[in-house]
């Protein structure tokens, strides 16, 4: 069976999700947010793009329309991470354990996921940044690297084996705890050996540190290397100040974000349908915008699944209405981040137990966002 | 200029320790290679060094074995009686770093960015000062600050300068109260947006779950709301003149009422700001937070609840001393019998340098070396700092290969590691490196390196050198 890879992007922050698939028929939004709101559909000088005659799609996330229009992306808005807590840190600690609460596992849920596998590839789990995520915390055979391009030995060529070799030695008979890691490291570096001479059909990306993630990717799985999660991250979606409604930095982060997938989607080919993609964040921001032009901390956000088999082309999830907030103004969150992971899980992966990937948590029914 | 005080103490640190680089890269003598009793306890002093400085440099290892770890705990604690003729040298050349607001103005944040990364480099590879460093970066992880936000970059000069080196020893009282008024935080953390009638809650938050009482501190979000409004008012002054500065604004500041864990701010009362700090400062959560921070950095990534609760006990009773809970926390049994700590990445780059002897600028090779391995101050985006602990860390061993690899091939500008005065066998480099003769199998695994270039390089790679 042919290695599906579930990509994981993290937009890191606290992503704006009612300024990125806006309720544009309702009058609520456009008083809460005087200065931040996205006009309706036709409005001369920039406006949403009507998905359905109710939510609009911010011009910025305009690269992902032909992806929304022939199905193969679905939008779920009032998801995320349940609950009224809005640490950063501790909702990210929460959402890639896959858990809520005071003891979360130390393991990440990918990592859970991916235990009853049989896979041994040294880059069977991917995490594109320099620390290793919770996420991936606990999978024999994860690597956290900051781009593909920087993953090789430095050293000339005829004296590389010898190295190897000698690290090998060291890394293997050591009892610290980098022991297995420099090992690992030295399996994946044998892995992509031959990498180079992969296609590099992969222009088009962004040219920050989130395009070269993608790219990278991109690269593996073309190569056949292909990892079974891979977790890549965009980051300073913090829009307490000056965030921008049209234009500015919160619209700049989503067309890198969209035009980033658009180019990792389309370089896939043949290829995408191994391929799944989530876009999730740690929460929302508060429906009011702040005195700064920005949002503070808030509770429900919006989710992307893009895939082959997704059922697309709809935005999704149970919508409260913006008269119906939280105690703290909040969208609320009416689907739990866990269902829609449980669901891609339960259809893209073998022998998965869902009551240890995600534990304590009862599922409520699927949204049905894969046939 | 040196003065005659300066140079006389000058005088003293030569003759005691050496200045130039080749001495530094000397085989150590009795620190190291004792058995028995006296090897112990030199493997002690290596094991303080090792957590008090950015790894010990090899005149360190046998001067702290003639006079004890207390004494050079108490002499690192007295950081400007401790003449520093090379880091004040080479930092001295900076001009920028003595720059207050506006004139950081007059240059971009490029420029003041690169200068305030050498001078941190600078320091924690040849300051003498080492413990300070050592806090400084604590600090700086602590109050994070992201040089990419704003002008971040040009306030950070006088941050690092005014509000975390001026307090890194002192009060944490100090400290927080230094950082809560300091313009680069209120950029990075929207403080300057945070006016009554329009909270902003993101330093707020910040302050109360990152600085002081931290994440299971028993603050609620109500708390969050009302200590945003307590910090109203604090603007960075724009325009022409003094652009740059604090300025509390009073008829920005929101004075009515509010209830912050607990306790009642009446309306109209003044100083809000430091009340609210003095609150989170002195409320048990916070004593515990720092408390597991420190011992997490100085000790390993998973303390015992004892020591954090007496290093707690002592920053309360201390009214937050910070040099005496570093005292509590060396004099501690487990700092003494503490097991290998991963370094983190700077911690590496730097080690390796002082280990062997190495020269560096800290200009764009070093920097863009410390990119790479993932630690590059103030390169942080989130407020929690680089993170501390094995598990962030080790999947990210090859970076530290390449630096190795790189640095003794002479491929880092303006940074070298001093191969002409390394030891030549891998037994030396070894007993060097590690403080231990060499294994029967590491024999063989350096068998067929026999230049120093090849020895000292895989040397640096080394699993038991990752940890300090």
């Amino acid at each position: 069976m042919t290695t599906h890879t579930l990509l994981i992007v993290n937009l890191r922050g606290g992503a704006d999700g009612l300024n990125m698939v806006v309720p544009f028929t309702e009058d609520a939004y456009y008083r809460a947010r005087p200065t931040l709101a996205i006009p309706r559909p036709g409005t001369p000088g920039g406006a949403v793009l009507d998905l359905d005659g109710r939510w609009g799609l911010h011009p910025a996330l305009g690269p992902l329309l032909p992806l929304f229009q022939n199905r193969e992306l679905a939008l779920i808005v009032a998801a995320g991470r349940p609950g009224s807590s809005l640490s950063h840190f501790e909702a990210w600690d929460e959402v890639e354990s896959g858990a809520l609460g005071d003891t979360l596992p130390t393991t990440g849920w990918a990592a859970r996921l991916l235990e009853p596998s049989k896979n041994e590839s040294p880059l069977r789990a991917v995490a594109f940044q320099d620390t290793m995520p919770r996420l991936l915390t606990g999978v024999n055979g994860a690597m956290a690297l900051r781009s593909l391009d920087e993953f090789k030995l430095a050293v000339p060529k005829p004296k590389a084996p010898a190295a190897l070799r000698a690290l090998g030695g060291l890394y293997h008979q050591t009892e610290l705890p980098v022991g297995r890691w420099g090992e690992r490291t030295l399996a994946a570096l044998a892995a992509l050996d031959d990498i180079e001479r992969a296609p590099k059909n992969d222009d088009g990306f962004p040219k920050t540190e989130f395009g070269e993630q993608l790219r990278g990717l991109l690269r593996l799985i073309r190569a056949g290397i292909t990892p079974e999660i891979a977790s890549v991250e965009l980051r300073a979606w913090d829009t307490h100040f000056f965030q921008g409604g049209l234009t500015g930095h919160h619209p700049n982060l989503m067309r890198e974000l969209s035009e980033g997938l658009i180019t990792f989607w389309a370089g896939l080919g043949e290829l995408k349908g191994n391929v799944t993609v989530v876009v999730l964040t740690e929460f929302g921001r508060r429906v009011a915008e702040n005195g700064s032009s920005g949002t503070d901390h808030g509770e429900g956000s919006v989710m992307f699944v893009l895939g082959t088999g997704v059922t697309g082309g709809k935005v999704h999830g149970d919508w409260p209405g913006l008269n119906h907030l939280t105690s703290f103004e909040n969208i609320p969150v009416t689907t739990d981040f866990r269902t829609i992971l449980a669901e891609i899980a339960s259809k893209r992966f073998s022998n998965v137990n869902l009551s240890r990937v995600f534990p304590k948590f009862q599922s409520s029914s699927y949204l049905n966002l894969i046939t | 200029m040196v003065n005659r005080r300066h140079f006389l103490g000058m005088a003293g640190i030569a003759t005691a320790a050496g200045l130039s680089a080749c001495s530094r890269w000397m085989p150590t003598g009795r620190a190291a290679s004792a058995a028995g009793e006296a090897g112990r306890a030199a493997q002690a002093v290596r094991q303080a060094l090792n957590r008090l400085t950015f790894g010990p440099a090899p005149d360190e290892l046998d001067r702290v074995s003639g006079i004890g770890v207390n004494a050079f705990l108490e002499e690192q604690l007295a950081p400007d009686s401790i003449t520093d003729f090379q880091a004040a040298f080479k930092v001295r050349r900076i001009e920028s770093l003595a720059l207050g607001a506006p004139g950081v103005y007059d240059f971009t944040s490029e420029e003041l960015i690169a200068d305030l990364r050498r001078a941190t480099i600078l320091r924690a590879v040849y300051s003498r000062r080492q413990l300070f460093e050592v806090m400084v970066e604590f600090w700086n992880d602590h109050f994070n600050i992201y040089s990419e936000k704003g002008d971040c970059a040009q306030l950070l000069v006088v941050h690092d300068r005014d509000v975390i080196r001026q307090n890194a020893f002192g009060k944490f009282r100090d400290l927080v109260t230094a950082v809560a008024k300091s313009p680069a935080m209120l950029v990075y953390l929207d403080g300057k947006a945070n006016v009554s009638g329009n909270p902003n809650e993101n330093f707020a938050r910040e302050l109360l779950e990152l600085h002081t009482l931290g994440l299971d501190g028993g603050y609620t979000q109500a708390d969050v709301r009302e200590a945003a409004r307590a910090l109203t008012g604090w603007r960075v002054r724009e325009g022409l003149i003094g652009r740059g500065r604090p300025d509390f604004q009073p008829d920005l500041h929101d004075d009515s009422e509010k209830v912050i864990l607990g306790t009642v701010f009446q309306t109209g009362a003044a100083n809000n700001l430091d009340r609210l700090i003095d609150l989170a400062v002195s409320h048990p959560a916070t004593s515990r937070h720092l408390a597991r921070k420190l011992c997490r950095r100085f000790i390993g990534d998973n303390p015992p609840a004892g020591v954090v609760e007496k290093v707690a006990n002592r920053f309360r009773e201390t009214d937050g001393d910070i040099r005496e809970v570093l005292r509590e926390i060396v004099h501690s049994k487990e700092f003494e019998v503490a097991g290998p700590k991963f370094k983190r990445p700077f911690r590496y780059a730097v080690s390796v340098l002082r280990a062997t002897g190495g020269d560096t600028d800290g200009g764009a090779g070093f920097q863009k070396q410390l990119k790479s391995l993932g630690q590059l101050p103030f390169d942080r985006p989130t407020p929690d700092g680089f993170p501390d602990g094995d598990g962030h860390w080790h999947a990210h061993v090859l970076p530290r290969w390449n630096f190795a690899a790189s640095l003794c091939a002479g491929g880092i500008k303006h940074t070298s590691a001093n191969l002409e005065n390394a030891p030549s066998t891998p037994e030396a480099t070894l007993q060097h490196l590690l403080g231990r003769p060499i294994k029967t199998f590491e024999t063989s695994t350096f068998a067929e390196f026999r230049e120093k270039s090849e020895i000292l390089p895989l040397a640096l790679c080394h699993p038991e050198f990752q940890y300090h």
